[in-house]
């Protein structure tokens, strides 16, 4: 039944994401307040090992950059922070969608992140 | 004599310099093991000495180290630093913290870790990490220097050459449908999950117009079997319990009380569970 809930919740992301998804493992994330904003070390393979991409996810007041064009309150954050976290314990891939930055310097900011079964 | 005395003399030098040689050769092929052993001591030591840190703030921080996951065996240090770099990652962000840099001194850092990538061939965690954390402790209200630094370090892996392929890509020629008629004939567990996945990278790189389509089969496959049914009342799964007397599947019935109880409000959840308890203490 949670497995079903998990999957149902990763095709809905996945449905919305206007780009390719890429599996990825949580190396590492972070919540930082005011403003609101997660930073997201993602690699390639379980375990930090692999190719790193780092992501930036924001909340709707933040103007860096390299914040994807969709936002998070900070409620939605703090929530995806913690099943980030249970995600980099537990080393299951997640699918991260990405679109593009409201910053002309960045050029691939996150848009979703599905949680694989 | 004097003849026979020399070849003995020649055979006697020739015995000596063979037994140098041999002293030579185990000289260095100890010689060389020593180096190993010792780098993998240092190796060890650097890992293991190294402070826990937390960065950032509050427990809303979560890092893959905190986990506690560790290939197990104390002689397996090399091992665990090849397959599970997460410790190290962590002892590398607590290490760049301690240091404080700032300015030209985080400048020099992060050029040091750009240098240390290029020349083992790729970037990993054990830059990228640490370089953030530097900067965030440097500059705690700058949303730039890190995504600069993150920039410049994916730049550099992709002029490496590092490929970025993903774990969940399907087998070529492969479809989204032909791993939903799989999904459909495939008994729930670890082979169905992982195809499962291939079918979410396969659906995630379709045409938009496609993908919803395909979510909803995807999620249809999944939903077949048992664990399809509407889910019953805990009266339903009571009678249940009451009239079968296969173990297995009573087990299974009481989970499936326990979950629909769950859901029930607290005060009716004790009576359920009461009931629960004496519905199993007459079969038992």
């Amino acid at each position: 039944m949670l497995k079903k809930t998990i999957l149902s919740v990763g095709l809905s992301l996945a449905v919305l994401a206007p780009a390719s998804a890429f599996a990825a493992y949580v190396c590492q994330t972070e919540y930082f307040p005011s403003p609101g904003r997660i930073k997201l070390v993602t690699t390639a393979s379980a375990a930090c090992t692999g190719a790193t991409t780092t992501y930036w996810i924001c909340e709707s007041t933040n103007t860096s950059s390299s914040c994807g064009i969709l936002r998070y309150t900070v409620p939605e954050l703090i929530g995806l922070q913690t099943s980030l976290a249970d995600a980099a314990g537990t080393q299951k891939p997640i699918a991260v969608s990405s679109t593009t930055c409201t910053g002309s310097s960045a050029t691939t900011c996150l848009y979703s992140v599905a949680f694989k079964p | 004599m004097s003849v026979l005395g020399g070849v003995q003399a020649l055979i006697q030098v020739a015995r000596v310099r063979v037994r140098s040689f041999v002293v030579l050769l185990c000289g260095l092929v100890l010689g060389s093991a020593g180096t190993v052993l010792l780098q993998t001591l240092f190796r060890a030591r650097s890992l293991d000495s190294a402070p826990s840190a937390s960065v950032g703030a509050g427990p809303l921080i979560a890092r893959a180290s905190d986990s506690g996951a560790r290939v197990p065996g104390a002689s397996s240090v090399a091992a665990r630093a090849e397959s599970d770099l997460r410790e190290a990652v962590r002892a590398r962000v607590a290490a760049s913290l301690a240091e404080q840099r700032r300015g030209h001194e985080l400048d020099l850092y992060l050029q040091e870790l750009e240098r240390a990538a290029r020349k083992q061939g790729f970037v990993s965690a054990l830059e990228v990490a640490p370089g953030l954390a530097a900067i965030d402790a440097a500059y705690p209200g700058d949303q730039e220097r890190g995504p600069a630094f993150a920039r410049r370090m994916e730049a550099l892996a992709k002029e490496l050459g590092q490929s970025t392929q993903d774990p969940d890509d399907p087998p070529p020629g492969i479809t989204a449908a032909s791993l939903l008629q799989v999904i459909r004939t495939t008994a729930a567990g670890p082979a169905r999950d992982k195809l499962v996945r291939q079918a979410l990278t396969a659906i995630s790189r379709l045409p938009p117009s496609e993908q919803e389509s395909a979510g909803k089969a995807l999620d249809s496959a999944t939903a077949a079997g048992p664990s399809a049914s509407p889910p019953r009342s805990p009266d339903e799964v009571l009678a249940a319990i009451g009239s079968t007397r296969d173990t297995d599947r009573r087990r299974e019935l009481v989970q499936e009380f326990i979950s629909a109880a769950s859901k029930l409000p607290v005060e009716e959840q004790e009576r359920r569970f009461q009931e629960l308890d004496r519905a199993t203490a007459v079969k038992n």
